[in-house]
């Protein structure tokens, strides 16, 4: 009868300890917000979860082979430690969204592309997320977007 | 996709399959709601992979794949009606206290939905839902099917750069199957969609919880115990996602549950959901694999003392976990790729691994434990601890009179904890992402044991129904 008492207090506090945190969160946005979430259509909720890279997402996904790779290159000098963690976030969402593509980042200047991939004829696409630094030969531009550019390089073997 | 055509395909083909599936085998809705749509949806969800699988292997084109499944509804509709005729229900009589159950189910259902919809604001790209599960459903996509390309893309090395792009290449297929769906019904890869698919588990799984509690307990325990198990911070964070773990915990859940009618009732009808619920356990992450194996042997070690009629349907309701198991090593062999946990690594085997680890690791399992499991109460809400003490006070009373899932429990715990002995990982980075999820397989199972236990303990002479 003990065990049993003890049980129904642990889990009396664990009920109402849970009922009070899903009521919160029930309780945090509205029917109306509800109703706006039910009714999002693809490109806004990419939006909401990529944030302004999401501009890229569909050229990237247009022009780049399934053999390709993409970089997201960010080549502000000092760059501060959140940019390079939202760098790293936004190639693992890149990866899974741009899938068999590689996907990698590069937070500085951009190294010989030959270094970068194991197939000297792969194309190499750069996500360009730093707009107005320039990026050397041999990249030449393929898509200039509203806040991104995207700059090619196809490899000497092609 | 958002239309509601779109939708209904979606959702409303593993439904149907499901239901339909449900009345050939003999189940009634009438007789239990609840219990009735949360096998419904498992048996329509593994039955439409299967058929996607079996397309696949065959060599179907995706856009021809995509009318399999509403064909094989075409067969089942007037099967399942006849066999609905064949067989009239009767209403199941309500007890004292159902009305609390039913406002306590349907106010865990509705959070739930709510989260989904919540969570279904992101597009799938992260974490293990993306470069898991996501991932090898896009590789079946951009190989059209199980081609030369699939098996050159699930097995090529992640050269270059070291890549966390498709992990856990092995994972069984009944999820990414799942996802695939979602691509064929809407003619390409889709970006949030592929998640409600695999989300009505986490709802399925609290409608068989909540029908499998009131069998076994009364109603207020029954209620107590599916808020216990649906409020939790691993069953909701869970539900947001398209990871496999749910499937694992409904899985096992169901299993013991069928186990538990058939062996009241002795009605093959409830035998064949056993089956098949066993191979959607084995179908759905290596880890339901080893618990589907584990249930598996627990309803076989106990049934040796059962009446002898029907021991050779018994045996053979192993027969699709074990096809299901076999199955996916030989795709796993065709494709090359292998278990990270069993690889062998400059420490040695997995056994030799778990001999020389276990000092170490021991332990920080341990605390691990203890921050999961108890410090943080809002995770597991306690559960499998509870579950625990329960059994340290009664273990003979309670092995006797629920061994089946006794067992299972126990096996579990023992299987986890062999694994993270024998981790080729860090132990710690190991035990940080994956031991809530763990916890997250068992808990319903664990809840459910500790309800009934709570009723054997309590008022015996009360009990009609038990868990096996």
């Amino acid at each position: 009868m003990l065990l049993l008492l003890g049980l129904a207090g642990v889990c009396s506090w664990r009920l109402v300890d849970s009922a009070a945190v899903s009521g919160a969160f029930l309780a945090e946005i509205g029917l109306e917000r509800r109703v706006e979430l039910l009714t999002l259509d693809d490109q806004e909720r990419t939006r909401r979860t990529l944030d302004d890279a999401a501009e890229l997402l569909e050229p990237l996904r247009a022009c780049v082979p399934p053999d390709g790779t993409v970089v997201l290159s960010r080549r502000e000098p000092g760059l501060s430690d959140p940019a390079q963690a939202r760098l790293m976030l936004l190639r693992h969402q890149f990866a899974v969204l741009l899938y068999p593509a590689r996907v990698l980042a590069i937070a500085g200047p951009l190294p010989d592309p030959l270094s970068m991939v194991d197939r000297a004829e792969c194309e190499i696409w750069i996500a360009d997320l730093s707009p107005g630094l320039p990026v050397p030969p041999p990249f030449e531009l393929a898509l200039e977007l509203e806040r991104f550019r995207i700059w090619r390089w196809q490899g000497a073997m092609r | 996709m958002e239309a509601l055509p779109g939708l209904l395909l979606l959702l409303g083909t593993p439904a149907a399959l499901g239901a339909c599936c449900a009345c050939v085998l003999g189940l009634r809705a009438r007789e239990d709601v609840p219990a009735f749509a949360a096998k419904a949806w498992l048996l329509g969800a593994f039955l439409l992979a299967a058929l996607l699988f079996l397309g696949l292997v065959a060599g179907v084109p995706l856009p021809v794949l995509r009318w399999v499944p509403p064909g094989a509804l075409a067969i089942l509709v007037p099967w399942a009606l006849r066999a609905r005729r064949d067989r009239p229900a009767t209403a199941a009589a309500r007890r004292p206290g159902h009305g609390l159950w039913l406002a306590v189910t349907a106010a865990c259902l509705l959070a739930t939905i709510d989260r989904i919809v919540r969570a279904d604001e992101a597009i799938v790209c992260f974490s293990d839902e993306g470069h898991i599960w996501n991932v090898k459903a896009r590789a079946i996509w951009e190989g059209g099917g199980f081609t030369p390309e699939f098996r050159a893309l699930v097995s090529e090395p992640d050269a270059p750069a070291p890549q966390l792009t498709f992990p856990h290449r092995d994972y069984p297929l009944q999820n990414p199957l799942l996802q695939l769906w979602s691509f064929l019904c809407a003619g390409d890869v889709t970006l949030w969609q592929c998640r409600l698919v695999i989300q009505p588990f986490a709802l399925a799984l609290i409608l068989l919880l909540a029908a499998a509690l009131r069998r076994v307990a009364p109603p207020v325990v029954a209620a107590a115990a599916v808020a216990l198990v649906a409020l939790s911070g691993s069953f909701q964070a869970a539900c947001e996602t398209a990871t496999a773990d749910m499937m694992v915990a409904f899985g096992l859940c169901a299993s013991l549950d069928a186990w538990s009618r058939y062996r009241a009732a002795g009605e093959r009808r409830h035998l064949a959901v056993f089956a098949i619920s066993l191979a959607s356990l084995a179908w759905s992450k290596n880890e339901g694999m080893v618990l589907a194996g584990l249930a598996g042997a627990a309803c076989v070690a106990t049934d040796f003392r059962a009446a002898g009629s029907g021991r050779t349907a018994r045996m053979l309701a192993l027969l699709p976990a074990a096809t299901v198991i076999v199955g996916q090593a030989a795709f796993n062999a065709w494709c090359d790729v292998h278990s990270d946990i069993l690889a062998v690594t400059p420490q040695g085997s997995f056994l030799t691994r778990v001999a020389t680890q276990a000092a170490a690791n021991l332990p920080v399992i341990g605390r691990y434990l203890l921050e999961v499991g108890v410090l943080q109460p809002r995770a597991t809400n306690l559960v499998p601890l509870l579950a625990v003490a329960a059994f340290v006070l009664f273990p003979v009373r309670l092995l006797r009179r629920m061994p089946a899932a006794t067992l299972t429990l126990l096996g579990a715990a023992a299987a986890y904890l062999v694994v993270y002995l024998g981790t080729p990982r860090f132990v710690d980075w190991h035990l940080q992402f994956s031991l809530d999820r763990v916890l997250l397989h068992v808990t319903p199972l664990a809840a459910l044991w500790l309800a009934a236990a709570v009723a054997t303990l309590w008022r015996p002479e009360r009990v009609h129904e038990r868990l096996e």
